[in-house]
Formats: structure tokens, C-alpha cells, sequence
């Protein structure tokens, strides 16, 4: 990260919007200690209307998942960890489909992955999409509106 | 400093779940930790460049502890990863 930046990010609050539509989940109501008590970060869920997972904000695709059910995107400094369904890594990459690589820069609203609802909830899981923000330690207040437009709001310490 | 290795047994590797609950634990202690893998080098309790070295089943890491309560937390990291990796 560059000194501009640095200063131009300084005051703006980082908005993290909602990576799908659907309804909103608070933390505490999530159905998997992992997240809902926090062990990956402060997060919230989205349950799903379609499986269309977009980018949330700005940034760069730092990691993605071999068997495609979580991304990670770098956004200014904040990382983002977007995880699709609960203990969907068994389903090793079925019913995933992926429009980005690692490194790739994407701007929020961008497609990244396409889940299909149906093999999720056949193979008797959650498809809840859960953004967490991966390094709280380092940043400021996160406060959670939930809406589409602005699901997670993010101060720099 | 203290230093073990680990070979994943877990079928799925260290993803997120684990890896939470990893950084979780090396959270608990003072030493500076470092989680190597071949070449590559994670220090602290930094979730997502863990993930990021994508350890795979049957990969071998070495743990590095160094610090006041190396060997507690050495102990509690390997004591960790048999029960949940």
C-alpha cells in the first residue's frame, strides 16, 4: 500500500455490500460455531435468493478456494473472506462454477462464482453466504446495516 | 525456539474451519509463531495468509515457536492439529 492511498483511506469508512441477494443473518443467528461465534472474524450471512456471488467491494482476489466455496478479496487492507454455504468444502468443487483466478481485480457487483442451490441443498447443507472480515485486529469499528448496498461497514483504526 | 512438523491427515486440508480455530489457539500465546510450508512462511495469527499457503492433505508443515511460553504453546499447537487436522 502506497502513502496516498494510506491517507485517502484513512477517514472513509470501507462498505462492504452484500455479495447476493437474499435475507440478512446476523452473526449470532448463524447455524455453525466457526462463524457465529466469531473464531474467522466479525461476519454476517445472506440467505441466498439465487447463487449469482458477486464481488462486495472493490479489490483484488487474493485467494479462491481450490474446491471453489470461499474467496478472499483485498480490498484497500481489508480482507474479506466470503464463504459459500456451511461445510460446503466436502462438496470438493460440485456445484461451484468460477468466472475469476487469483489476482484478478474486480470491482464490486463483478460475478465471481456461481453456486447452485440445488446441489447444496441436496447434499443436505446450508447454503448461507457468509462475509467475514478476516483481520478485525487491524482495523477499526465494524458495524453491520445489512443491507444490499452497504452489508458490512468497516473504520480504520 | 521451539520446532515440530505436521503431516496433514485431513482429507480436505487446512481450510477455513481449522484454520480459524488455529489462529484461535496461537492467539492464546505470547511467542511470535511461524507456520512454514517447502519454502513458504506465515508469522502470527494472520487467518488468511494461512489459508493462503494452501496446505493440502499429506503435506508436511514445521511449526516455529519462539518466545517466553514457546514450549506451551509448541505443545498446544501440535496437541491441536492430531485432534483436528
Amino acid at each position: 500500500m502506497n502513502i496516498f492511498s494510506k491517507l485517502k483511506g484513512a477517514k472513509t469508512p470501507v462498505i462492504i455490500k452484500s455479495p447476493c441477494r437474499g435475507s440478512y443473518i446476523p452473526m449470532k443467528d448463524i447455524p455453525d460455531e466457526v462463524f457465529s461465534q466469531g473464531i474467522l472474524g466479525p461476519c454476517c450471512a445472506i440467505d441466498p435468493e439465487d447463487g449469482r456471488i458477486c464481488a462486495p467491494c472493490d479489490g483484488k482476489i487474493v485467494q479462491l478456494a481450490d474446491t471453489l466455496h470461499a474467496f478472499c478479496i483485498d480490498c484497500d487492507g481489508v480482507m474479506v473472506l466470503v464463504h459459500l454455504g456451511i461445510d460446503t468444502v466436502g462438496l470438493k468443487g460440485e456445484g461451484f462454477s468460477v468466472f475469476v483466478k487469483e489476482n484478478d481485480k474486480v470491482k464490486a457487483g463483478d460475478a465471481v462464482i456461481d453456486m447452485d442451490l440445488g446441489t447444496v441443498r441436496n447434499a443436505g447443507m446450508d447454503p448461507a453466504v457468509i462475509t467475514v472480515i478476516a483481520n478485525a485486529d487491524e482495523l477499526g469499528e465494524i458495524s453491520f446495516p445489512g443491507t444490499e448496498d452497504c452489508l458490512i461497514e468497516v473504520k480504520r483504526k | 525456539m521451539t520446532v515440530f512438523e505436521y503431516t496433514i491427515k485431513d482429507a480436505l486440508g487446512f481450510h477455513a474451519r481449522p484454520a480459524g480455530l488455529f489462529v484461535k489457539e496461537m492467539k492464546r500465546f505470547s511467542s511470535e509463531i511461524a507456520v512454514c510450508l517447502g519454502e513458504k512462511s506465515v508469522s502470527g495469527p494472520r487467518l488468511i495468509a494461512l489459508m493462503g499457503l494452501g496446505i493440502k492433505c499429506g503435506d508436511t508443515i514445521r511449526v516455529e515457536c519462539s518466545g517466553s511460553d514457546e514450549a506451551e504453546a509448541s505443545a498446544a499447537l501440535k496437541s491441536f492439529l492430531e485432534k483436528n487436522l
